[in-house]
């Protein structure tokens, strides 16, 4: 997909064509400044912006040489087809992904990963990348055929979260489940037709929770490499939660027997 | 009134708990996925009208996970009325053998959270749900279809008055539990053995400082990371789970 978008010799890969390179909106867009990470390739400002704004943006694009471009606001709304920019717009590269390698052999000791098996709904992604990032989750794991790619509508949904939590693309699930556990890390999968309920699993071990797709759930093949299935109680009708709540609280499941067990050890 | 609905998980509901009240079924396509395959199985087994035709979708794709994306078939159902407030709150310390959960949206804007929530107050089997009606998101097609079939199931009202229907809750013997960010108190150590009223506020600007002065306790999500705090749906999630056992 990357390749597709490559302009011309030394000028970066943009996030995707000439539409769809673009991040809007005034907190997404001063929270990926201030991070750092992302690659901004021009910035475009509405001429009626306040003060405070405008002198923050142009300080960090002089200091780091990016064009910066006044611009009329429904200017700015032809550029990213929204209305909802705020004034504020980024023309952005490709989305820098961390290497699956880097964060296995950087892990720290007893690391919480999510694993995510093929989200569809930007909206989804980019909630479970909030949840994760605020419940302390150390890096997100996606495949790189199947699940929606980090766009500008995840880096919107998530609050700008893509900004503070690594995320790595991996060609195939199942191989990286095994490179997991070569690693010591426990693989967890979440299916309501498990019978151990999430609570009575020891998320404080170096483990990885597995977040299935919103139609399907996780791929049977999946389940099948897991070491340990739980499930999330039930008792009503519906029988199952929407993707990016059922990651909300088995990340903060992980997160509260995480400091029960730090405030049972002082 | 009636709602357009394009997610098969909530028609499908739909016509399970109430027939009647599903005018039309609109058939737009030769090859409808499984799940629409089933949703007209059972509507012709209730009895209700099956339509080819109809519209090609035009809404917003968000309107229900995977199958809500596919056009071409959408159903015409009849808004689901309200409880009166007294029968929502009614027995409320006997139900659920004392451990009922209630649930008040505050002003809630966007009727994804809306039909988030109500799908999860559906998993987890909540009593009832008060909705506000002033500048609050309607409960239109979108936040049933995101509610895959939970605002079929969960008991509701929506009250232009969240303050009265706080009395209400609390003379039926429901304690009122309030969320925020600054509360000194973590949800777990919330005592679950009581029939407990949750609020939760708005997206932006939380519970609003008038319902607050009505909670009996105020309680936070133990939050970490830059990030301050989370999607409302999410966090309403991780709520009502620790309050049913978790």
């Amino acid at each position: 997909m990357v390749e597709r978008y490559r302009r011309r010799k030394g000028k970066p890969a943009l996030l995707g064509n000439h539409q769809r390179c673009w991040l809007w909106g005034r907190h997404v867009v001063t929270e990926t400044l201030r991070a750092a990470r992302w690659p901004v390739v021009e910035l475009h400002l509405s001429d009626r912006l306040p003060e405070d704004d405008l002198a923050f943006v142009t300080e960090w694009s002089q200091a780091r040489q990016v064009t910066l471009t006044m611009e009329a606001f429904d200017r700015l709304t032809d550029l990213c087809h929204s209305r909802e920019h705020q004034g504020f717009l980024a023309k952005m590269a490709a989305f820098p992904y961390d290497r699956m390698q880097d964060l296995l052999s950087s892990a720290k000791p007893q690391p919480l990963f999510g694993l995510l098996d093929g989200l569809q709904d930007p909206h989804n992604f980019g909630a479970v990348i909030r949840s994760a990032h605020v419940l302390g989750v150390d890096a997100l794991f996606v495949p790189t055929h199947g699940q929606v790619a980090v766009t500008a509508q995840v880096a919107r949904s998530s609050a700008g979260a893509v900004n503070h939590i690594p995320i790595a693309q991996a060609e195939d699930i199942v191989s990286l489940v095994e490179q997991l556990r070569l690693h010591g890390i426990r693989v967890i999968g979440t299916s309501q037709r498990a019978s151990q309920p999430i609570s009575d699993c020891d998320l404080t071990r170096a483990v990885a929770i597995v977040i299935g797709n919103e139609g399907t759930g996780i791929r049977d093949e999946i389940l099948a490499v897991c070491d340990e299935l739980v499930m999330i109680p039930q008792f009503g009708a519906v029988e199952s939660l929407n993707a990016a709540v059922s990651a909300g609280i088995l990340f903060y499941e992980a997160q509260r027997q995480r400091a029960a067990a730090a405030g049972s050890r002082q | 009134m009636a709602v357009e609905l394009k997610n098969p998980h909530s028609v499908l509901a739909a016509i399970q708990l109430r027939p009647l009240d599903v005018l039309d079924i609109q058939v737009a396509t030769d090859a409808p996925s499984p799940a629409w395959s089933e949703v007209i199985d059972v509507a012709r087994a209730h009895a209700v009208r099956v339509t080819r035709g109809g519209r090609p979708s035009s809404r917003d794709r968000r309107g229900g996970e995977k199958e809500g994306r596919e056009t071409g078939m959408s159903a015409i159902v009849r808004e689901r009325p309200d409880v009166p407030l007294e029968e929502l709150f009614a027995n409320a310390a006997t139900r659920a053998d004392g451990h009922g959960l209630w649930l008040a949206l505050d002003n809630l804007q966007d009727p994804h959270n809306v039909g988030a929530i109500f799908r999860t107050a559906a998993f987890f089997g909540l009593q009832g749900i008060v909705v506000t009606k002033d500048r609050s998101a309607p409960l239109s097609g979108v936040a049933y279809d995101v509610a895959a079939g939970g605002l079929e199931h969960v008991p509701f009202t929506t009250v232009p008055n969240l303050a009265r229907a706080v009395a209400v809750a609390k003379e039926s013997g429901l304690w009122v539990l309030g969320t925020s960010e600054h509360a000194a108190d973590d949800v777990t150590q919330v005592d679950r053995g009581r029939p407990w009223l949750l609020i939760v506020g708005n997206e932006e600007k939380g519970m609003r400082r008038l319902t607050t002065e009505h909670c009996d306790c105020v309680c936070r999500i133990a939050p970490r990371g830059d990030v301050t705090s989370l999607n409302v749906s999410v966090a309403t999630g991780i709520l009502i789970a620790t309050l049913t056992g978790l």
